[in-house]
């Protein structure tokens, strides 16, 4: 087990070798965080000085040490300030918003594959790239349907709500398996 | 060498970060009604759910292997990173801990695998060069495989150290003079007595058993009788190399810098032994203060690759507070010895004037650089060096004044001069201490 100290040298270490892919990486952090506030803000949600600071401090903790927990409270933090404070509202900045998230997490994904002099090979960055844009349009579906919903996903009746549960339920149930189970 | 087990495969930070995040995310917009968040949940919960669909299921296991154990400094080989049972790998990567005299390509010794068709077994390698002679631990490190989506890795234990022998590369050396006293069977260098040989010994008459391809005609016609040309014999010699480690002067670089007095020493045994071993002499090696590591005299190129091997091994700082009268040298009589010393002890000059009375032939070599810096900056170790310089100039003195000859390693030719002197030298009598 290594000290606090090594610890911290390994990381200043670790910093100095980064390599030019992985810098970029790390970077977009910041940017997609800085972009979904952004966005937040044209949706007509409030953005606070404060949190503005919390959020810009969370995401350089991100591309300090990607392969942490510190980017789950990011996404959380930018998710949770979007309900409180974003006007209830299906824009296309919550598109916007979605697909900024979803940079933020594969790019730091992506930086967590090795130490920080790695610089990941074609092969695996071009299927990234085939997954994001999967991804991408799994998301603008979800957005368009939510967004033409004939009455409003929002108005629908308990039923729905209780349906949604149920998956939600489900999925923790799942996931909490493959996350504990194999810890 | 199989790494060590390690745990199975673990949810990467992105995994649990797509799992949990698009969780909360998707509770709040249920919960809240609002489908907008929903919407900014839905790219995380596409991740999670295809990671989860795409979990893997078999366990790779991981070998590691050095694909040559010994090499000359230089020379490159490399670490073989095998996987088995890796249908579900997407991704492997080697980190291999750096080490002072072990160059890797990539410098940093980091190398990933990204696979496109999934296979049974997967190989990484990454290249390795060693840069000075030597008995290392390399091959140490870290691997990790991560499966699709990069949401399970498994990481593996740092493997063992493999030990990577680099032999030291032999400088440029080249004797022309032969050895004084060949002894042996069938060499190279003229003896003392007549026999079969290709040097001229005198032209004398001809006697019974004599060739007659070795009749001088024309001195037979103007003598009247018959003269025939004799040749002295031509025998193999026996060299000792006796190795000094005791102290390390001046930074080692590998091949890429300087050179230490360790260095210098080590690779000019490598060329004296190299060179007389290929004309056919016996060449033997001992390291000044330990039992270990001594090679006894003999011929061949298998034998030289003994004693490079011996010559890797050696360790500096090693052969203090030995009591020379108690060493072992296991030379025999007309066996030269090369004492490879930069002469800063009471035990290596008290050994060369011991051998050199019981009567072997010794020949220091001073593998100090007449430009060396020592302590380069600090005015202190300077002054230390200034004086430690002054004290060897007495001990070399001493060493002189008992008739060895010191001779400052400049690579071929650096013991021609004095040979043919101590050849010359050994056709006269002389006195031997007992």
């Amino acid at each position: 087990m290594s000290s606090p100290a090594a610890r911290w040298s390994d990381l200043l270490d670790g910093l100095s070798r980064l390599s030019v892919q992985q810098r970029l990486l790390r970077a977009s952090a910041p940017v997609g965080a800085s972009v979904v506030l952004l966005l937040e803000r044209l949706a007509g949600g409030a953005v606070q000085p404060w949190f503005l600071a919390i959020v810009l401090v969370q995401a350089l903790l991100v591309a300090v040490i990607p392969d942490s927990g510190a980017c789950l409270v990011l996404v959380l933090l930018l998710g949770v300030h979007w309900a409180l404070f974003a006007p209830p509202a299906v824009t296309g900045w919550v598109l916007g918003a979605a697909l900024a998230l979803l940079g933020v997490h594969l790019a730091t994904t992506l930086a967590s594959y090795g130490p920080p002099s790695l610089v990941l090979h074609r092969v695996l960055l071009l299927r990234w790239a085939r997954r994001a844009g999967l991804v991408a349009a799994g998301t603008a579906a979800i957005w368009a349907l939510v967004r033409f919903w004939p009455s409003g996903l929002g108005s629908a009746g308990g039923w729905a709500t209780g349906l949604a549960l149920l998956a939600t339920l489900a999925w923790t149930l799942r996931l909490t398996r493959l996350l504990v189970a194999r810890r | 060498m199989q790494a060590d087990e390690g745990p199975s495969w673990r949810p990467t930070d992105a995994f649990v970060r797509a799992g949990l995040g698009s969780l909360v995310l998707v509770l709040v917009a249920v919960l809240a009604g609002r489908p907008d968040v929903l919407v900014l949940a839905s790219s995380l919960l596409l991740v999670a759910v295809a990671s989860a669909v795409r979990r893997p299921g078999s366990v790779p296991q991981v070998q590691a292997r050095l694909l040559h154990t010994s090499l000359r400094e230089g020379e490159g080989t490399a670490v073989r990173t095998t996987f088995r049972d890796a249908s579900d790998v997407e991704h492997a990567v080697v980190a291999l801990a750096p080490h002072r005299w072990v160059a890797y390509d990539p410098p940093l010794g980091v190398r990933d695998l990204a696979v496109d068709v999934p296979k049974e077994t997967l190989t990484l390698d990454v290249p390795l060069s060693s840069r000075r002679w030597g008995r290392r631990g390399v091959g140490d490190g870290l691997v990790a495989v991560t499966s699709a989506w990069g949401a399970f890795r498994r990481r593996l234990e740092p493997p063992h150290a493999m030990t990577l022998t680099t032999l030291p590369t032999p400088g440029p050396f080249d004797a022309k003079a032969p050895t004084p006293h060949p002894i042996g069977l069938v060499g190279t260098n003229p003896a003392r007595r007549p026999g079969e040989g290709t040097e001229f010994a005198s032209i004398r008459p001809f006697t019974p058993g004599d060739r007659l391809h070795r009749v001088q005609w024309r001195v037979s016609l103007r003598t009247g009788t018959l003269h025939v040309t004799s040749t002295v014999a031509e025998q193999d010699a026996g060299i000792l190399l006796l190795l000094d480690t005791s102290a390390e002067l001046g930074e080692p670089g590998g091949l890429d810098g300087g050179d230490s007095t360790l260095d210098v020493t080590v690779r000019a045994a490598g060329a004296i032994a190299e060179h007389y071993l290929r004309r056919g002499d016996r060449v033997g090696l001992r390291l000044l203060g330990r039992s270990t590591g001594s090679v006894p005299v003999a011929a061949g190129t298998r034998h030289l690759r003994r004693l490079l091997e011996s010559l890797a091994r050696v360790v500096p700082g090693e052969g203090r507070g030995v009591d020379p009268a108690r060493m072992h040298f296991g030379v025999s009589g007309g066996t030269v010895v090369l004492m490879l010393s930069p002469m800063l002890s009471d035990l290596a000059v008290t050994t060369t004037v011991m051998l050199a009375r019981r009567g072997l032939t010794v020949v220091v070599v001073d593998p100090v650089a007449p430009d060396l810096v020592v302590g380069e900056g600090d005015p202190r170790v300077e002054v230390a060096w200034r004086l430690r310089l002054l004290e060897r100039g007495l001990l070399l003195e001493r060493v002189q004044s008992a008739g060895i000859p010191v001779v400052a390693w400049r690579g071929p030719g650096t013991l021609d001069d004095v040979l043919r002197r101590l050849g010359r030298q050994a056709a006269l009598p002389r006195l031997v201490h007992r």
